[in-house]
């Protein structure tokens, strides 16, 4: 396998859906590969830092009276639509 | 078939139902803040998207697929209303970033708390900065990608439902982001 297929099956790992073929492939060329190794090891990390990075848990917040503001904005209710029933 | 709780409460508020209109707002609120706030990197943006979005739900509620998942039709909004600002900019939205920001932030994840030594708290923050910056340096067609595959966590299939766009596009995007945030990341530890 060259380098560059290498890398392109890597991402597929990373998203999820590299079949097991190509995943035995993979590995069989990172086992040899010094290179390709060390690229997919920090593609892993980068991958865990963009999750661990972003986690929900985000500094800032929405304002508390967003709900109550949004809500006094609205036009008012709509009309009951009978294709719904 | 039994609907779910969005079908549910967009039937009620149909009906005219304000209390489930506010719940919907209430279910969506943040995720959406989320989203415009990591677009924009503006919190008075964000909210003005958050607002627009759900006055733009509000307006089409009649018009709701409920074949389609509520939750890709309100980002889809979101992301359009996000897109829209940003693409009104200049291209230098990264200066326009709120400075301090991300102090505080905690991206601990990946460090459980008894081990974590000031050494470790810098570090993640470090990375969580030089992350968040790198995406803010994105150009948008790749950022959006990235903000909805690792801040809201989407899948692939997800997101291409949200931008209407085929699977592949987004797999390309997400691969070509992440090269490129695996850069940021080496420049920063060399």
């Amino acid at each position: 396998m060259e380098c560059k297929q290498a890398v392109s099956f890597m991402h597929d790992y990373l998203d999820g859906d590299l079949p097991s073929e190509q995943a035995r492939e993979l590995k069989s060329h990172l086992d040899n590969c010094f290179e390709c190794r060390a690229a997919f090891r920090r593609l892993e990390e980068t991958e865990m830092m963009l999750f661990a990075a972003n986690r929900k848990s985000e500094a800032v917040s929405v304002s508390d009276d967003m709900t109550d503001r949004i809500m006094s904005f609205l036009p008012q209710p709509k009309k009951h639509n009978p294709a719904w029933n | 078939m039994v609907d779910n709780l969005e079908t549910r409460l967009v039937k009620l508020a149909l009906k005219g139902d304000q209390r489930a209109f506010a719940e919907i707002v209430d279910l969506y609120k943040d995720r959406i803040f989320h989203l415009a706030y990591r677009m924009l990197s503006n919190r008075h943006e964000a909210e003005d998207v958050v607002q627009e979005t759900f006055l733009r739900v509000y307006r089409n509620l009649d018009r709701y697929d409920p074949g389609q998942k509520f939750s890709t039709w309100i980002y889809r909004i979101g992301t359009n209303l996000s897109i829209d600002r940003l693409r009104k900019r200049k291209p230098t939205y990264s200066l326009d970033a709120e400075i301090g920001d991300q102090d505080g932030a905690d991206g601990y994840a990946l460090i459980p708390g008894d081990n974590r030594t000031p050494e470790t708290e810098y570090m993640i923050s470090e990375t969580r900065t030089t992350i968040h910056e790198a995406i803010d340096d994105l150009p948008p067609k790749y950022k959006t990608v990235m903000i909805l595959r690792y801040l809201q966590e989407l899948s692939l299939q997800e997101i291409s439902d949200v931008l209407d766009m085929p699977v592949t596009t987004i797999k390309t995007r997400v691969h070509r982001g992440r090269e490129f945030l695996r850069k940021k990341l080496e420049s920063q530890n060399h």
